[in-house]
């Protein structure tokens, strides 16, 4: 039988022309495929990859440039690429064609792809070798008929960088499944995480990863591409992704996840950020093989590689100029005397001139740097030219053939050659040279999976070419106030935690839908009976649910007060129903003590929302009074610090009114 | 010289690059398919245009893959075995004798014209079938060179001796299963060789409970080199002046020998000699630097500020090397000078 | 008529006159050299009925130059070889004939050796780098033409002993100056302090012995201890027609005539010696226009010639 089997031969999707947004102005002019990192083009990364794990046909898809890559691929298996022996390139064309998502729908109607298929963009640089996950993915789909994709990470210590790479996930131990799938933010930090509860109810063996980068590179199967064509609003990756795991059950299909192993390197260049940290990567050897002194897309070597990670062309002049470390430099550039390069790619006949300092600057081809110069965190284009004396600081990206004037000083900004119909002119330099704006809206530069985070909308550049930061910053690994509340916080018991989550529920929904307070103290007291709570342990959680509701969780303009009136003006019967009596006002008081633990904002306002509850007759004086009294000195210095004015003011308007009642007397 | 390489001159330089054909007696031998192919199937009428291909062939290979130097080798070879085809033919024509070719000081004092190159562009008849016998035979040794080196076993190996080697040479192994065969109460120490520790190959293959292995890590080297009585090694090349380019880790073991006055055995056929001189340790395609990820993880918080370099090569002097054994004998370091004029043209060196 | 005596000494300074007066015009021309133009010279002019009487007159003219102030170590193997190039051309033919047989060739075998500087030159000069540093003991020719030859497109810095009494290490800084390579002169005795900062040592040498050692301006020998105690390559740039029939055991093995000028013979216990010998143990490679050859291969080469 098995003589009959034809060779299988694995088919690989190359997605071209992505993060057209996040590469400007290279991405206006050209395909971001053919954006040359350390002076090889993406594109060839991508295929050499593909090539080294013995891929034999791979479709390239473009849509805006097709010409280019086309005539790039051309010349690559003319030049005798290493990609191009054994491996056949198809390119594919599709305009019209806007998105991911559009793609994948393009290549199911065009019905190419007949079984497995290997699925990356052309801006994922890696070294892995595809085979056994490939083997291993087949596997799986026998197994699980609805297996639609194994995705691939990464692990890194991502730490305080973030390019929008960075993803956590869940997954099951036991048979590598995806169950949550969530990109971090690019900028700032999230406050906490958000993992539905089924995912461990579910499942025994969950592994939380967040730590992991995201290549973007899948092993597909044949019905992902259906998938696609079946759902029209799946644009990117990661609506596929969150589609499929939110309506497992009506598309019958699953998600799996491979780790990559040590020793093998991938990641993708979406923005100037990645660009410099790969380009830093391959010259350090992580990507070895695709280091820059194989050749990897012509047969001779290019580069005679010194120690300090210098790689320095036979035909480039570099006259007592230090190369510090790091420094790839192409054939027939001229640096001249006293200038200092490190950690930097120079491009085919550059010329750099005298005293220049050059720091994590990537020049491409042609590019003239003037005497004098200091460059540092920048790009600069082809044939771009660069005054004497400038300073090109902080992420600034030169488009092709702008001339920057002398002594100018920039700092994180975008320089094009000509202004196109969509850009927003911010300065003009000179006759070449013009400032666009690039600041966006941060909602539109990642798909935000989550709804509850809402981040706040300010808006930030693209993200550029920087320095990492040190690694260590002492506060993420000394225990953080967040530990110390969380040990304060009243441990629960599992059938409390059930209880205080049923009423949270009913309170919220209740809250939603405007219902009856009548209904739903019924609904809290049937609860209160299939658990068997106490009186006191009901009076606590019903507040501690009422202010654990979203509003007050994370209030609209932070004004915490104006949500619990709001709340409160529709739950108040609910509360009042429970707290009655001085015991239960006391419990009430409690529970907002937790609260304050919990909720910055309430812990800001304290001494407010207590003096609302007073207003509102929730909590008498007294058992204001004699719950302050029983605050511990220590352990809440906080808390009765704020709320020493208030209770000072109530026990003046105490004695004013005994003194009125005297006097009344 | 700018040529254009043959389709199977690329296909062999692709499956080198992507490892596909690893191991100097594999990629020799590959090669040596690759030319004959290129001997056979091309278009040529006269021994200078050959050479002329088998040049520019053998330039495109040097310049792509630098390390390996035996493809090179082979090239160089082949030239020769041209030029001494083409005078013997044409002495068996002529009656005419012209020992040797290589530059001496007697060539300069008798140097009887102004033109010193024999004119190579005179079409000869029978060339190309000489030539493909000679092929031949280059393949036979090649195929034998293991067999040649391992006969030699039981002359340097006695009766309860301890031996070090490092990393997993093919030859090596041979050599001491050949000796475990012969020889009782052999103890082999292997130091494992990292980051690839492929000294655990040879360990576990040679297992055979007649012998005892025992595997240490490259830093225990010293401290058990007193107990050693001989040290074998394998090497990936033999440089021009009697030093080594050999596994990262070789020089480490040359420099404990020499300080314990252990002999060091270095096994190498002769396709490994090369003559190539190691100009300085920066050199050019002289060493080359491994992936980073084998010395430390890309995980950990060390990654991102350290400097990682993995070195695959080293340099090992000639006077730390007591002795090549190789497939037509033993000889001295001093001696691979004299080798290298039987096995190529000074011409050729430079490729 | 003069008897054969007298002429025999005119003709001897006529040689010997010949001699400077090549040396003097060309301050570039090795002794060697001079010493085979000079013979090839009076093969010219001269004429020869049989063959002892060519050999013969070669051997005396030998003899007048080795009687100069020179250092005669390069003019005795210049001398040697050329006399074994006759004795190697000779066939059994007319005496005309093979003296036109002998001058064709001994001009190509000039030519050649005047090519050879250059020849070492594009050898040495790839195991010069970018950076390094060079430590030369005083003034040698083919050592500062490989320098200037690799100085073309790389920066290096070279140190320079004074060599002797006689101060020829300030001659080689000012020529190095010259060429654009930054020097530094220190003194003999310096040169076990500066070993350790050096990257190789690179020297010339008067004439190669058999063993492959060299024999070289005094203190060389000092200096390739010094390099052979810190790990330091140290290589030699010589020429072909250097290679001498010697092998001297040790230091008191070398004739005092290579040692000592003509007029110190008399008395050698109050002279210093102007050169001493290099055994090969101490030379790592030499740079020759035959090739790179280890000190082993020396010998290889002069057997090859006078077997």
């Amino acid at each position: 039988m098995n003589q009959f089997e034809k060779k299988e031969v694995i088919q690989a999707v190359l997605i071209a022309d992505n993060n057209v947004e996040q590469l400007r102005p290279f991405s206006d002019k050209n395909s971001t495929a053919l954006l040359p990192l350390v002076n090889v083009c993406l594109l060839d990364y991508a295929l050499d990859a593909l090539n080294r794990s013995g891929i034999e046909e791979v479709f390239v898809y473009s849509s805006l440039y097709l010409q280019s890559v086309r005539e790039h691929i051309k010349e690559g298996i003319a030049s005798l690429s290493s990609w191009s022996v054994n491996m056949t390139v198809h390119v594919i064309g599709g305009e019209g064609c806007r998105c991911f998502g559009d793609a994948m729908r393009d290549l199911d109607a065009k019905a190419l792809i007949r079984g497995n298929f290997i699925l990356l963009g052309a801006d994922a640089v890696t070294n892995a070798d595809l085979r056994p996950i490939f083997e291993q993915h087949k596997k799986t789909v026998k197994y699980d008929k609805g297996a639609a994709a194994t995705l691939i990470f990464k692990e890194a210590a991502t730490c305080n960088v973030r390019t929008g790479n960075e993803v956590m996930i869940a997954v099951d131990r036991q048979n590598n499944r995806l169950h949550h799938h969530q990109r971090l933010r690019l900028h700032g930090k999230e406050s906490h995480f958000e993992v539905p509860l089924e995912v461990f109810l579910h499942n025994s063996e969950v592994s939380l990863l967040h730590n992991l980068i995201d290549p973007q590179i899948a092993i597909g199967s044949p019905s992902m591409l259906s998938l696609f064509s079946d759902n029209f609003d799946f644009e990117t990756r990661d609506d596929f992704v969150r589609g499929i795991l939110i309506n497992e059950e009506i598309l019958d299909s699953r998600i799996y996840v491979s780790l990559l192993p040590r020793g093998q390197y991938a990641r993708k260049v979406n923005n100037w950020l990645t660009y410099c940290m790969v380009s830093q990567d391959v010259m350090n050897r992580w990507a070895y093989p695709l280091v820059p002194d194989m050749g990897i897309n012509c047969l001779a070597q290019q580069y005679v590689y010194l120690k300090n990670n210098i790689y320095k062309s036979r035909k480039s002049t570099v006259i007592k100029a230090a190369l510090r470390e790091n420094v790839a430099v192409q054939a027939g550039s001229h640096v001249e005397a006293g200038t200092s390069v490190s950690c930097s790619v120079i491009g085919k006949n550059c010329k750099i001139g005298k005293n220049c300092v050059l720091v994590n600057a990537f020049l491409m081809d042609g590019v003239h740097v003037a005497d004098g110069c200091k460059l540092d965190c920048c790009v600069i284009g082809v044939g771009a030219k660069v005054g004497a004396g400038s300073a090109l600081t902080e992420g600034t990206v030169v488009d092709a053939k702008s001339v920057i004037p002398s002594g100018k000083v920039l700092k994180n900004v975008i320089i094009k050659c000509a202004l196109g119909e969509d850009d927003d002119l911010v300065e003009k330099l000179g006759e070449q040279a013009f400032i666009i704006d690039d600041k966006q809206d941060t909602q539109s530069t990642y798909a935000s999976d989550s709804e509850d985070d809402v981040p706040p909308t300010t808006a930030t550049g693209i993200p550029k070419v920087a320095k990492l930061p040190p690694i260590c910053d002492e506060s993420d690994y000394t225990s953080s106030s967040d530990e110390d509340e969380s040990r304060a916080v009243t441990p629960l018991v599992d059938d409390t935690n059930i209880f205080l989550a049923e009423v949270m529920d009913s309170l919220a929904r209740g809250f939603q839908e405007k219902s009856n307070p009548d209904f739903l103290i019924l609904e809290i007291n049937s609860s209160r009976y299939a658990y068997n709570m106490s009186l006191k342990e009901v009076n606590f959680y019903v507040v501690k649910a009422i202010f654990s509701l979203e509003d007050i969780k994370e209030p609209a303009n932070q004004n915490v007060l104006v949500a619990i009136n709001n709340i409160l003006k529709q739950l108040g019967p609910v509360m009042s129903n429970y707290i009655k009596t001085e015991d239960a006002m006391l419990d009430c008081l409690r529970a907002l003590e937790d609260i304050c633990e919990e909720n910055e904002y309430v812990r800001a306002k304290i001494s407010k929302v207590v003096h609302y509850l007073y207003d509102k007759d929730f909590v008498s004086e007294d058992a204001i009074i004699s719950w302050y009294a029983q605050l511990d000195v220590d352990e809440h210095r906080t808390l009765r610090q704020s709320l020493k004015e208030l209770i000072e003011w109530l026990n003046q308007s105490s004695e004013e009114e005994d003194d009125d009642d005297d006097e009344s007397d | 010289m700018k040529g254009h390489p043959t389709k199977e001159v690329t296909q062999l330089i692709h499956e080198i690059k992507i490892g596909n054909v690893e191991g100097s007696y594999n990629i020799t031998a590959k090669t040596l398919q690759v030319f004959k192919k290129i001997i056979n199937g091309q278009r040529w009428t006269n021994a200078d245009e050959l050479m002329n291909l088998v040049r520019t062939q053998g330039h495109i290979l040097q310049s792509a893959i630098p390390q390996e130097t035996v493809t090179a080798n082979i090239a160089r070879r082949i030239l020769k075995l041209i030029r001494e085809e083409f005078d013997l033919l044409k002495a068996k024509v002529h009656q005419f004798t012209d020992d040797q070719a290589s530059m001496s000081l007697h060539k300069l004092v008798t140097q009887t014209s102004n033109d010193v190159s024999v004119d190579y562009t005179e079409p000869q008849q029978g060339l190309r079938e000489a030539l493909l016998d000679h092929l031949q035979e280059m393949e036979t040794e090649l195929e034998t060179s293991s067999e040649n080196i391992c006969a030699q076993a039981e002359e340097h190996i006695h009766s309860s001796e301890v031996i070090l080697t490092l990393g997993h040479s093919r030859s090596v192994e041979n050599f001491l299963k050949r000796a475990v065969k012969k020889r009782q109460f052999l103890t082999i120490i292997i130091a494992e060789c990292a980051p690839d520790c492929r000294g655990h190959n040879l360990a576990a293959s040679l297992a055979t409970g007649n012998v005892e292995i025992i595997v240490i890590p490259d830093s225990a080297i010293f401290a058990m080199m007193s107990r050693v009585n001989k040290v074998i090694i394998g090497t990936h090349s033999v440089l021009a002046n009697g030093g080594l380019r050999a596994a990262c880790g070789s020089y480490t073991v040359a420099l404990a020998a020499k300080h314990y006055s252990v002999p060091v055995i270095v096994l190498s056929p002769m396709y490994k000699l090369s003559p190539l001189h190691l100009c300085s340790i920066e050199q050019d395609a002289f060493n080359l630097v491994g992936c980073a990820e084998d010395v430390i993880e890309y995980d950990s918080l060390a990654s991102h500020s350290a400097k990682v370099y993995s070195p695959i090569f080293d340099y090992v002097p000639p006077e730390l090397v007591t002795l090549f054994i190789s497939n037509i004998g033993g000889h001295a370091p001093s001696y691979v000078y004299r080798l290298l004029t039987e096995l190529y043209n000074p011409e050729d060196y430079e490729m | 008529m003069p008897s054969t005596g007298d002429q025999k000494i005119d003709d001897a300074a006529d040689v010997r006159n010949y001699f400077l007066k090549l040396l003097e015009q060309d301050r570039d021309l090795s002794s060697g050299i001079a010493a085979i133009k000079t013979l090839l010279m009076i093969l010219e002019k001269k004429q020869f009925d049989t063959i002892h009487i060519l050999h013969t007159t070669m051997r005396d003219a030998v003899a007048a130059m080795r009687n100069t102030d020179l250092s005669i170590a390069a003019v005795v193997s210049g001398g040697e070889l050329f006399c074994r190039f006759i004795t190697l051309s000779l066939d059994d033919k007319h005496m005309e004939e093979c003296r036109q047989i002998m001058l064709h060739r001994g001009k190509i075998f000039l030519t050649k050796l005047l090519n050879s500087r250059n020849v070492i030159a594009q050898q040495a000069k790839k195991f010069v780098n970018d950076g390094c540093r060079v430590l030369t003991h005083s003034r040698s020719r083919v050592v500062l033409k490989a320098l200037i030859s690799a100085a073309k497109n790389k920066e290096f810095h070279v140190y320079v002993t004074q060599g002797g009494p006689d101060n020829s290490g300030a001659q080689m800084v000012s020529d190095l100056e010259k060429a654009g390579i930054s020097s530094t002169l220190i003194l003999d005795s310096a040169t076990g302090y500066v070993m350790e900062s050096v990257d190789f040592v690179m020297v010339g040498a008067e004439a190669v012995v058999e063993s492959g050692g060299i024999i070289n301006r005094i203190g060389t020998f000092t200096m390739g201890l010094c390099a052979r105690e810190m790990k330091k390559p140290f290589y030699v740039l010589a020429e072909s027609f250097k290679f001498t029939r010697l092998y001297p055991l040790n230091q008191r093995d070398l004739p005092d005539e290579y040692k000592y000028s003509r007029k110190h013979l008399v008395d050698v216990s109050k002279v210093h010696p102007q050169v001493d010998y290099t055994p090969p143990a101490y030379i790592t490679l030499l740079f020759t226009d035959l090739g790179i050859l280890t000190p082993s291969a020396v010998s290889d080469e002069l057997i090859k010639l006078y077997m």
